[in-house]
């Protein structure tokens, strides 16, 4: 299982990676995620699994760790020196490269082998970036976020120059006109907007192909394309919203005839091959002669690259990815193409010249832009991307491996500040101590003696050339649009006559190796060999494997329990952990988990004595056996019919389950206590606690039984109801609550229940609440777990399981959040502590919840908790009524005292809480009101 | 994150438990701050009970300049005598704030092992705890949060302008890292072998 991915530090769980960018030079990549972090990358070992195994070299170059929000957007400079990226924090930030940033970083437990530092913190945008581009020559950075504004910065000095607020709603993509004449930006106001350059007026504005736009995406990342004719938009519809396409924007028209239709879902993003194609390779390059490749990614999981003369797409890659695409970056010499999911992983697609027939060069390119004729503003004096003499190949790392002409370069100065005592007020600004003020700014940066070379090229002719055009164009969009509407092509539709002789580039990308993803692509089976689905995690996962939640620790001493490959009489289990996460690429079939595997040797201790259940299933002659063993005496033993695949004893019974999907349940003495169950699937999870029995079957049925009174504690649920919701979840672990309730921790960070009354699943503990209840635990004292109630344990296990979040920044809120999260995680904890009848945990939770409506001053809300706990105000101890008097094994009326007497602390509640202070107590003495 | 930590050194560890706390702290800044940062050391004896937090002591540095700094933080050991004595032996927490305006935005925590100097008391401590005798030691590992503050940071605030991409250091190729630099990185090359 080689399918592991970036980001999640302990490898956990895969956090969603929302942009990728490959460097100009091809060998590293940056991406940018939930997890606040940029990553860069070698991609070396991505590609080249000989380099993967030799280390060298490394796969994680470096992590950068300023931004306080998740990264949505990362972005390479096209000089190659530069990062650019954008995030929830509401910043962009460029990052320089630094030779002595490498090493160890402080915090967490990563190495950089590469530096990267922060160059220049881009504040200025009111809320999430979305995307970013770098104009050509890098002139320009533009940046798009949430806040509906574009703002444009200098791509020299990185100061802001410009605010473009025409924009109705989010702006959830940018790109630039490789001619550099316009900028497109598109946005949920549903229009794509053409700005210009020379005075940043508003071309154009397309809305028709976005009129039915779903609302709902995370980017709509757009792309001009290399010959500058075309933009080709994300998140298009055609046919009132039905059909989801990208659409194709002609250059000075604007207008967009021509569709690309296939995906199933919403398109998130679009981006060209940087480069021109020929139709035909034989001929010279002209307006007539080319066209271009494009990658869309969906959020039906999949990917299409289209080359613009012909109808069909070059490739589709389905089922690649668990989620939605996110970003896509194609390297610069058009051969590889990167793609980021949600799901947390990247791909990478490489493609031989020559399936991508007539790639042009990029010489080819300049010259064919030029014809276009626009003449940028002249740069400013003194800025520059280029270095004069750019040495060739940097003999990486010497001592003194950078340029030395650098603004910022030279050894690492720190500049040493001076510690002062707080004092109540300082005395005016003054003058600050000398070692405190900033030092000298560089001298470099003023007498700058940078080369002036001028980063753009040099543009020709004058006058503006014919527009280019598809010639040929419209038939193929028609054509898309009649008879394609929903599905890709057949494979034997394919404009390439045999795609699958010429996939297979490189001899090093072996087929069928287990390092080799297996991926279904529908339309073109070959396209496997091209790609590789990689780990970025820099820490592997196959070495962690979790702690089994079925029952039984595996025996060290007497016996080795050895997994049995075959059983004489019954179809041989398919190996593989069960019951975790890793059941989730089953979710489509009939069975949610994995069968449990079938193991030579079973055992399971009661808790608190040192009695033993043990089952052998015995290779050799077919035989199983159970045993109850109290040291080393055997209490008592049966035989069975099939083999054991889970064990569970508690204190009140022994549970057995078979393989055959029956159960066995016996008395502490050996007494079948019940009839065996047959459970029609072989059990997954078997858990019990004192007198129930909680199984979990392989296809998702929760069961659960009293064994005293022989009866079911709710009629048997799927657990298919809870996933339903969401494809990606699955069960981390489950126990089961001495009244019959299970507790099911999901791995989205959600601890459910199952209520019996209710007939549904309720939520115990959701990390939702970490975002702003005052009451979520937090890390420290934590260590306590043996006095710890079962509220608290789950509430515990959630909020480490999702570590990171902790570390993850704090998002601005609205003015009442944490109040309303505080109030609403209180009473979830509440209703939790009731259903899983955790009365001291119930109690405590109470008077929390009391506190906070007291240090609140809710009024009504208290008055109401008052009124529910008080009951029908003549209501006595041994009435008979519809009233229950007790919660949770309290009396709700001694529970109202203790809340009172917190009431009564309170400012506003003071007059509220006397009163029904006075009313309890005539209640308790029972005297008239 | 207009200010992120790069280091926090504890000059003295282990040291004894009435030691002073010397801290050397590095960060680098974003953007020049015309305000001071502020910084806090605090003791938690007992995670259950705020109360019992003791302030250790409070600094403040500025003006900032927007470039990598470091600054040396003394502070007092805590009060013996309000720490709970059932909370005095074993751990406890360490934690550093830094805030700029009032408002948080880094909260650094530290675990502080605090046992017996020598053998015989940590075998069997004496009923009355005997504070001369305990040696305090900090864990190397450092549990980061970090809050999103407004920092009031005009977009002109900071002066210092790149002029191009011509002044930063040149990007060669990833694909021979690893390849040279024995001495700088025995340790990853370890670290990403057992990875692969």
């Amino acid at each position: 299982m080689h399918k592991d991915s970036a980001k999640s530090d302990q490898n956990t769980k895969r956090l969603s990676i929302f942009s990728i960018s490959v460097h100009p030079d091809g060998s590293r990549i940056a991406t940018g995620g939930l997890d606040a972090k940029i990553r860069i990358w070698s991609t070396k070992p991505i590609l080249n699994q000989a380099a993967e195994l030799s280390g060298k070299p490394p796969k994680s170059l470096c992590t950068l760790t300023m931004h306080s929000g998740p990264v949505l957007v990362v972005r390479w400079a096209h000089s190659g020196r530069w990062l650019a990226s954008g995030s929830d924090d509401q910043t962009v930030m460029v990052w320089d490269h630094d030779p002595n940033a490498r090493g160890k970083v402080w915090g967490s437990d990563d190495v950089n082998v590469e530096g990267w530092k922060a160059l220049k913190r881009l504040p200025g945008h009111d809320s999430d970036v979305v995307d970013l581009a770098w104009a050509p020559a890098d002139r320009y950075l533009a940046s798009v976020g949430l806040d509906s504004a574009v703002l444009i910065w200098c791509g020299y000095s990185l100061e802001r120059l410009r605010k473009l607020d025409q924009h109705q709603g989010f702006v959830k993509g940018v790109c630039w006109d490789p001619v550099g004449e316009f900028l497109a930006t598109q946005s949920d106001d549903r229009t794509v907007k053409i700005w210009k350059t020379t005075d940043w007026s508003l071309e154009s504005e397309v809305t028709k192909p976005f009129e039915d736009s779903p609302g709902s995406t995370f980017f709509r990342r757009l792309s001009w394309s290399p010959d500058g004719a075309h933009i080709t938009a994300s998140n298009a519809t055609n046919n009132k919203g039905y059909v989801f396409i990208a659409a194709v924007i002609t250059r000075n028209t604007w207008t967009s005839e021509i569709s690309l239709v296939g995906h199933e879902n919403t398109v998130e993003v679009a981006t060209y091959n940087p480069h021109i194609f020929l139709r035909n390779p034989a001929s010279p390059i002209s307006t007539s002669n080319i066209c271009s490749v494009v990658a869309l990614g969906a959020d039906d999981r999949s990917i299409s690259v289209w080359q613009t003369k012909s109808a069909r797409p070059l490739i589709v890659a389905k089922e690649v990815f668990e989620r939605q695409i996110m970003d896509l970056s194609w390297s610069l010499d058009g051969l590889t193409l990167y793609a980021a999911s949600s799901d947390g992983t990247i791909a990478a697609f490489q493609f031989d010249a020559t399936e991508l027939e007539g790639i042009a060069s990029q010489d080819d390119q300049e010259q064919y832009l030029a014809k276009f004729g626009f003449i940028a503003p002249p740069i400013p004096e003194g800025y520059s991307h280029t270095s004069k003499e750019e040495p060739k190949r940097a003999a990486p790392l010497q001592t003194n491996g950078f340029d030395s002409r650098g603004v910022s370069n030279g050894p690492e100065k720190v500049n040493v500040l001076v510690a002062k005592k707080k004092q109540p007020k300082r005395i005016g600004l003054g003058t600050p101590n000398a070692a405190a003020v900033p030092a000298a700014r560089n001298p470099a940066s003023s007498t700058n003696a940078a080369p002036k070379t001028n980063g753009i090229p040099p543009s020709t002719g004058p006058k503006r050339a014919a527009l280019t055009q598809f010639n040929d164009s419209k038939p193929q969009s028609s054509s898309i649009l009649s008879s394609r509407t929903n599905s890709f092509p057949e494979e034997s539709e394919q404009p390439f006559g045999d795609p699958s002789e010429t996939w297979s580039r490189r001899g090093d990308l072996p087929v069928g190796l287990p390092m080799d993803l297996d991926v279904p692509i529908s339309s073109i089976s070959a396209v496997s060999r091209g790609k590789r689905k990689v780990s970025l995690s820099a820490e592997d996962g196959g070495a962690k494997i979790r702690a089994r939640t079925l029952g039984g620790d595996r025996p060290v001493e007497v016996h080795v329990a050895k997994e049995i490959s075959s059983w004489t009489n019954a179809p041989p289990p398919s190996r593989s952990p069960g019951g975790n996460g890793s059941s989730t690429s089953n979710r489509s079939s009939e069975v949610l988990f994995t069968p449990l595997p079938l193991l030579t040797y079973l055992r399971t201790e009661i808790e608190g004595s040192g009695e033993v259940l043990e089952a052998k299933n015995r290779e050799e002659d077919g035989t199983t056996e159970l045993a109850f063993v109290d040291g080393k005496q055997t209490e008592w033993l049966d035989y069975l019919p099939s083999p054991v695949i889970a064990l569970k004893a508690t204190s009140g019974f022994c549970a057995v389950a078979m393989q055959d999907g029956s159960v066995n349940v016996y008395t502490p003495t050996g007494r079948r206590t019940m009839p065996t169950l047959s459970l029609g699937s072989q059990c997954s999870i078997l858990e019990g606690s004192k007198q129930t029995l909680l199984v979990i079957t392989t296809h998702g049925l929760i069961y659960s039984w009293n064994i005293k009174k022989q009866l079911a504690n709710f009629s048997p649920i799927s657990i298919q109801n809870l996933y339903g919701m969401s494809p990606n979840i699955s069960l981390v672990s489950a126990s089961v609550r001495d009244n019959g309730a299970p507790v099911l921790q999901c791995s989205n960070g959600i601890v459910y229940s199952y209520d019996s009354s209710l007939l549904a699943f309720t939520k115990l503990a959701d990390r939702w609440w970490a975002e702003g209840s005052d009451s979520w635990p937090r890390q420290r004292g934590s260590n306590n777990s043996q006095s710890r109630g079962i509220i608290a344990t789950i509430e515990v296990n959630v909020a480490n399981s999702h570590d990171d979040q902790l570390s993850a920044a704090e998002k601005p809120r609205p003015n009442w959040w944490s109040p309303a999260l505080t109030l609403g995680h209180l009473e979830t904890r509440l209703l939790a502590a009731k259903a899983l009848d955790s009365p001291q945990e119930y109690k405590q939770a109470m008077l929390m919840y009391a506190k906070k409506i007291a240090d609140e001053g809710f009024r009504a809300k208290a008055e109401e908790l008052t009124k529910e706990l008080f009951g029908p105000v003549y209501w006595r101890p041994g009435r008979e009524d519809n009233w229950c008097p007790t919660v949770a094994g309290f009396t709700k009326r001694d529970l109202l005292k203790d809340v009172l007497s917190i009431f009564a602390r309170s400012k506003t509640l003071q007059s509220l809480a006397s009163s029904w202070q006075d009313t309890l107590k005539k209640a308790v003495n029972d005297d008239p009101f | 994150m207009v200010v992120a930590i790069t280091n926090i050194e504890f000059l003295n560890n282990p040291a004894r438990f009435s030691d002073q706390y010397s801290i050397k702290v590095t960060f680098s800044c974003g953007a020049y701050l015309p305000d001071d940062l502020e910084w806090k050391l605090i003791y938690v004896a007992s995670p259950d009970n705020e109360t019992l937090d003791q302030e250790l002591d409070s600094i403040v540095v500025g003006p900032v300049p927007a470039e990598p700094c470091q600054f040396t933080f003394d502070a007092s050991p805590p009060d013996p005598s309000i720490i709970p004595k059932e909370d005095v032996l074993g751990v406890a927490a360490l934690i550093i704030t830094g805030s700029y305006k009032d408002r948080e935005f880094v909260r650094v925590g530290y675990y502080q092992n605090t046992e017996y100097d020598n053998e015989e008391m940590r075998e069997t401590p004496p009923d009355d705890i005997m504070f001369d005798r305990l040696v305090r030691e900090i864990s190397s590992k450092p549990r980061v949060t970090r809050f999103q503050i407004a920092w009031d940071i005009g977009p002109t605030a900071s002066s210092d302008t790149a002029m191009g991409a011509a002044n930063s250091a040149p990007v060669p190729s990833a694909d021979d890292l690893g390849e040279d630099e024995e001495e700088a990185s025995m340790k990853v090359d370890t670290d990403t072998k057992t990875a692969a």
